[in-house]
């Protein structure tokens, strides 16, 4: 399984700062709250900033927080960078194209990154980047790099550094999601940097969020440590089993996933309400979803969000202006083609999931033409009134989209 | 006869501090029973993704 940790990120990651039965992770998730929470709004900031940055040097140790840095300093010069060229050339075209270049220069050179961080042994011939790519796989790179892509599309001037610390590094959010946009994320600064605003929340208000957050972190722990983790004990076998078991294990496989990806996304999301932080939900109930495009706005919503604004929108309206808006299916589907093909790649550079990110990019396109077809054939009243109205069609439609989401599971994970 | 304004929702009332005491203890109860069944720290699957 390549989304399991590797042995690497165990000796990287000090695991008593992550065992819930140990004293050090709850030290560290009350002395955030409490930070965060009895700060005066002015010097909240720089706490969280001290945070986000003291969870990267805990987890990672000095050498982690170093690099964790260096990749922010990077970035900020590319962004400045970007910036300056962009100002120098307002109302001539030569300026913006060169700040342009530098958002693509810095784009590109993340993406080589991100593929050095995927597969390794492209770097053999440079030993010396060996401990830089485990140390980066200890931070979650992976969300690192797309949060820092989303910067160089939408981030007209470089952030305050310590926004964008909270912004590349939320230490609730920090190796595996959610993804918050920027623009949710710029709001929240903006609200949170208003005194007044900050000193609004009513000490009612202030101990419902608590208890809110708290309820979403003992969802998460039983959710992982109870059910997900006894399902895993009892019922996978790695694929081992033959026959009618293997099936059996293959939808059980798919329900042990959400149940420990989204425990994860609890945890986030509830340590963030007691801490005050924006951060946006991940889940949905997608096990019900009714078809493969439902299933996408209910699973990981930050990532297909994140694919949505950076990929499946901009090729889709693209190809639909090129093509006079003739065949808006066929444009749908070619966008679902390419967004949902490199959605595979950033899990893993690996056919298992260029494979699986082909498949689900089929099953959307076909979702597009089977709504197109039933719409013509039936009338788009029908459709709304009758089938999608229909409780035997929407089990069926949503036991045949489980399967199908469990097969593809199984095509990346086996 | 005009259309009645619509109303904003009232809000909800302030918990108890009986309210609040039970609802702690409730999570408290249960991540301690989840930290109990945590054997070996929390390895997730997209844990260093």
């Amino acid at each position: 399984m390549s989304l399991s940790p590797s042995a690497a990120l165990g000796a990287l990651v000090s695991p008593s700062w992550l065992d819930p039965s140990g004293a050090r992770l709850w030290l560290l998730v009350g002395g955030a709250w409490a930070l965060l929470n009895l700060a005066p709004p002015r010097a909240r900031p720089g706490a969280l900033a001290a945070l986000n940055l003291g969870a990267v040097g805990l987890l990672t140790g000095a050498r982690g927080l170093a690099l964790a840095v260096a990749g922010v300093g990077l970035l900020w010069g590319a962004l400045a960078l970007a910036a300056r060229l962009e100002d120098r050339g307002a109302g001539a075209g030569a300026g913006a194209g060169a700040g342009r270049a530098a958002r693509w220069g810095a784009a590109v050179g993340l993406v080589a990154l991100f593929a050095l961080h995927k597969r390794h042994e492209l770097a053999a011939g440079a030993p010396a980047l060996a401990p830089a790519l485990e140390l980066a796989r200890a931070l979650g790179f992976s969300y690192v790099a797309l949060r820092a892509l989303e910067l160089l599309r939408f981030c007209a001037r470089p952030p305050a550094p310590h926004a964008l610390v909270g912004y590349l590094l939320p230490f609730h959010m920090l190796t595996a999601g959610p993804l918050l946009s920027y623009e949710s994320f710029a709001r929240a600064e903006g609200l949170a940097a208003t005194a007044e605003e900050a000193g609004r929340e009513t000490s009612a208000a202030r101990w419902a969020r608590w208890l809110d957050g708290g309820e979403r972190v003992a969802r998460g722990m039983v959710k992982k440590f109870i059910f997900a983790d006894a399902l895993a004990g009892v019922a996978l076998t790695g694929f081992e089993a033959r026959g009618v078991a293997l099936w059996v294990e293959v939808n059980l496989f798919t329900v042990w996933l959400y149940l420990d990806f989204s425990a994860y996304s609890d945890l986030a999301v509830g340590v963030g309400r007691l801490c005050g932080l924006a951060t946006p939900e991940n889940f949905a109930a997608p096990l019900g979803a009714r078809n493969l495009t439902e299933f996408w706005e209910r699973w990981h919503i930050s990532l297909s969000q994140w694919l949505r604004r950076h990929l499946y929108t901009p090729l889709q309206l693209t190809l639909a202006r090129a093509t006079h808006n003739r065949a808006p299916a066929l444009a749908s589907a070619a966008a679902f083609g390419v967004s949902f093909t490199l959605c595979g790649l950033w899990h893993d550079v690996s056919w298992r999931y260029l494979a699986w990110g082909a498949l689900h990019a089929a099953g959307l396109a076909a979702c597009v033409f089977y709504r197109e077809w039933l719409t013509r054939r039936f009338g788009r009243r029908w459709v709304r009134d009758v089938y999608m109205r229909s409780r035997a069609a929407r089990l069926l439609s949503a036991a045949l989209t489980f399967e199908f989401i469990s097969a593809t599971l199984y095509v990346a994970f086996s | 006869m005009p259309p009645t304004p619509a109303q904003p929702p009232a809000p909800s009332a302030p918990l108890s501090p009986l309210q609040v005491s039970a609802r702690l203890l409730w999570i408290i109860a249960r991540v301690l029973l989840a930290a109990m069944c945590a054997q070996g720290g929390a390895q997730f699957a997209y844990q260093g993704f």
